[in-house]
Order: structure tokens, then C-alpha cells, then sequence
């Protein structure tokens, strides 16, 4: 087997899991398993926050180790399952080393966003939410439309390539909006619940799952980057949710003193 | 009555959710299970002793336990039922009221609110990782 075209097939497995959000402990096992296939070669993979470094002592051309910078990361179950499920039959040696480049190839390309199905989630979620922390009707139908129209908000930002705490930020600021305006229109009860309901979507519960898994498997390094990276998102959450309430509130302390 | 209607709002939110994070579309109904799960410890814990961190812990030490069966009998990773099942916990209001707290220079409120944030993050992350750590083995079904 080519020792090349296995450290490459290895990368780009390891590449497309830690993209997709999973945990650093699950990627190192998938990434040896396929380097393990070249035989008694001393495999080795190791993974950073958004480093990925394979080697192996391969007994024609000597050691070899490739490394790679891992891109931005947008949480996606099914990339994880399906590279997971590849990577077992290719060990199992179902298929050859080609057909599963071909394969990594076509799960590496398939969009994120499903498009209707996933804004209609976002404002579900929502209403859901809102439900769950005892809002009223009135208060959970305003949710589920300030969902859907953070679910459209976020999907254009992601597709413009705001940088993550900016997609927080404005996230946490248009959700505020359309909250107050609900809460004036008279249809919500109170601002606060339809808030809380929608930014759900956006706080980051899968960051900071991985990052307890990363420091539970001595992953310090891994953990501790995605534990600040939760606390950054949630900052700028609240950060924009509250530059619009002061607003709101400055707005209401003018008109009250005329 | 009114835990089986909060019960299937977190199932609805929960499957929401998954489908946001684009979980494969024949473990959605897993996914929810395990948050209406995790969302109905909750509740009925926090209605009988009115203890929020007591009952987050509990919640996630049974999701957590769901959860890794789930991954054992579907072969699947267990990450996806996990974090399905953790979110509904995930101490938004509080973090919410925290920033209100700032806003309305109310630091004492700001404080309260924002140690009570972290004390939730604490209760699940212990939880989880009480569980996390046992081995696998332990999380297997013998019939198979």
C-alpha cells in the first residue's frame, strides 16, 4: 500500500471530523485505525485544538509526518457517523484505499444546510424553549417566528464568512430586536422568555460537551481552547442581546421624560 | 399533566435541534428521547425539592447513562444523544439575567445569577463525566 496516499486518506478523515465538531479522543482513534492498515508501521496521529499530525515509520522511504491546519468548525453529526462507518470498512478491508478517497471525497463536499427543514428547526427549537421555561402561547408563536428569521439570519452569515463571535454577536442583537417588537406588538408576554428561547439555537452546548470530553481524556490543550471559545460565544450572545436592550430602555426613558 | 406537556416540548426541541446539527435523519427520534429524558428528570426533581443544580446533576447523570446504551444498541457515536440530551440543561436563562443583572447596574443580581450559571455548568459536567468514564463494556447489551 502506498505510505503516501494512507498518511493523505488519514488526514483528510481526521480533517473532516474535527470540522464537523467531534471530540479529539474520537478523531486520534479514527486516524490511527486507517494508519494501522499500512501494517507494522508504528502509527502515531495526534490532534491539537486545529492541528492534526500523522506519522509513520514506513520500511521503504523512512519516517514520515504530515500535518494540516484543520478550517473552521460548524457542527455536523452525519459527516461524523458517515466517516466513522467509512473508516470501520476500510479497515475491516471491504474497500480498497481508492474508492474510500472517492468516498471521503463526496462526504468532504455535501452542504451543511438542508435548507427548509433546518430554518423550520431553528424556529421549533424556539417555540419549544420557550414553552419549556412557562412562556404563554402568545410568547412561543413570537419565538418560533424570531427563530425563523434568526435561522434565515445565521445561514446567510455563515454563508458570508462572518467570523464566529461576530455571528454571535449580530445573532444575539436580532434576536433582541424582534423579541422588543414582538413584546410591543402586544403578541408577547414578555421580551425576556422569547429571548432566552431563541438564542438556545445559538449558545454553544456542543463546544462545551466536547471541551468537558477533551479534559476527561487529558486533552488539556483541546479542552481548555474550546472551553474559551464557548465563553467568547456566549459574551458576544450577550454582549449584542444587550447593546439592544439599553437602547430599548434609553428609547423608553426619553419618551417617558416628554 | 403538565410534565407529559413539558416532556413533549423538549422531545420536539430536542429533534429540532439534531436536525440543526444535521444528525443522520434515523437517529432523530433517539435524539429526542434522550433530551425529553434528561428534560423530564429535571422537571420532576426540580418540583419536588425545588433544587436546580441537584436536579441538573441527576438529569444528566441519567442521560448520560441513556445515552450510552443508545450508542452501544445503535452503534453509533454517542456524542450525538449526548449533547441532544444536555441542551435542554444548558443554563440559558441564567446567563441571560446575569447580562440583565449588568444592564440594570444590579451587580449583587449580576453575581447571583452568573455563580448560579457556573454551579449548572459544573452540575452537568460532573455528571457526565462520572459516566463518561466508566468503561464501555459496562454499556453493553448482552442478548446481541
Amino acid at each position: 500500500m502506498d505510505d503516501n496516499m494512507l498518511l493523505n486518506l488519514a488526514l483528510d478523515a481526521g480533517e473532516i471530523m474535527l470540522a464537523a465538531g467531534a471530540e479529539t479522543h474520537r478523531v486520534e482513534d479514527t486516524m490511527e485505525r486507517i494508519l494501522s492498515m499500512g501494517g507494522e508501521n508504528l502509527p502515531e496521529a495526534i490532534t491539537f485544538s486545529n492541528v492534526l499530525i500523522v506519522s509513520i515509520h514506513s520500511p521503504l522511504s523512512g519516517c514520515l509526518t504530515m500535518s494540516r491546519k484543520a478550517p473552521s468548525r460548524s457542527t455536523d453529526f452525519a459527516k461524523i457517523c458517515r466517516v466513522n462507518d467509512l473508516s470501520r470498512r476500510f479497515t475491516a478491508g471491504e474497500i480498497p484505499i481508492e474508492e474510500a478517497y472517492q468516498q471521503l471525497y463526496t462526504i468532504y463536499n455535501e452542504p451543511l444546510f438542508s435548507g427548509f427543514l433546518n430554518i423550520l428547526s431553528y424556529g421549533i427549537a424556539s417555540g419549544a424553549f420557550t414553552l419549556m421555561l412557562k412562556g404563554t402561547i402568545g410568547d412561543s408563536i413570537s419565538a418560533f417566528i424570531t427563530g425563523i428569521l434568526l435561522g434565515l439570519f445565521m445561514s446567510f452569515l455563515s454563508r458570508k464568512n462572518v467570523p464566529y463571535f461576530l455571528r454571535s454577536l449580530f445573532g444575539g442583537a436580532y434576536t433582541a430586536i424582534f423579541a422588543i417588537l414582538f413584546y410591543i406588538s402586544g403578541l408577547g408576554n414578555q421580551y425576556s422568555l422569547i429571548i432566552v428561547g431563541s438564542i438556545m439555537t445559538l449558545l454553544p452546548g456542543v463546544t462545551l460537551t466536547n471541551a468537558i470530553r477533551d479534559v476527561m481524556e487529558s486533552n488539556f490543550l483541546s479542552g481548555t481552547s474550546k472551553i474559551m471559545e464557548a465563553f467568547l460565544i456566549a459574551t458576544s450572545i450577550a454582549g449584542g442581546v444587550g447593546i439592544i436592550l439599553t437602547f430599548y430602555h434609553n428609547i423608553l426613558s426619553m419618551l417617558g421624560g416628554i | 399533566m403538565e410534565v407529559i406537556f413539558q416532556i413533549v416540548m423538549a422531545f420536539l426541541a430536542c429533534i429540532a435541534f439534531s436536525i440543526i446539527f444535521n444528525a443522520p435523519r434515523k437517529e432523530l427520534p433517539f435524539c429526542g428521547i434522550s433530551g425529553s429524558i434528561s428534560w423530564g428528570v429535571y422537571f420532576f426533581v426540580n418540583q419536588i425539592l425545588s433544587q436546580q443544580v441537584l436536579a441538573t446533576f441527576l438529569a444528566t447523570l441519567v442521560v448520560t447513562i441513556v445515552c450510552r446504551f443508545l450508542s452501544s444498541i445503535r452503534l453509533e457515536p454517542s456524542t450525538m444523544y449526548h449533547i441532544a440530551g444536555i441542551l435542554p440543561l444548558v443554563p440559558g436563562m441564567n446567563i441571560y439575567n446575569a447580562m440583565s443583572g449588568i444592564l440594570s447596574n444590579d451587580l449583587l443580581y449580576c453575581f447571583e445569577q452568573g455563580v448560579m450559571a457556573l454551579k449548572l455548568a459544573a452540575a452537568i459536567a460532573i455528571g457526565s463525566i462520572l459516566i463518561l468514564s466508566l468503561p464501555q463494556s459496562m454499556f453493553h447489551i448482552p442478548s446481541k
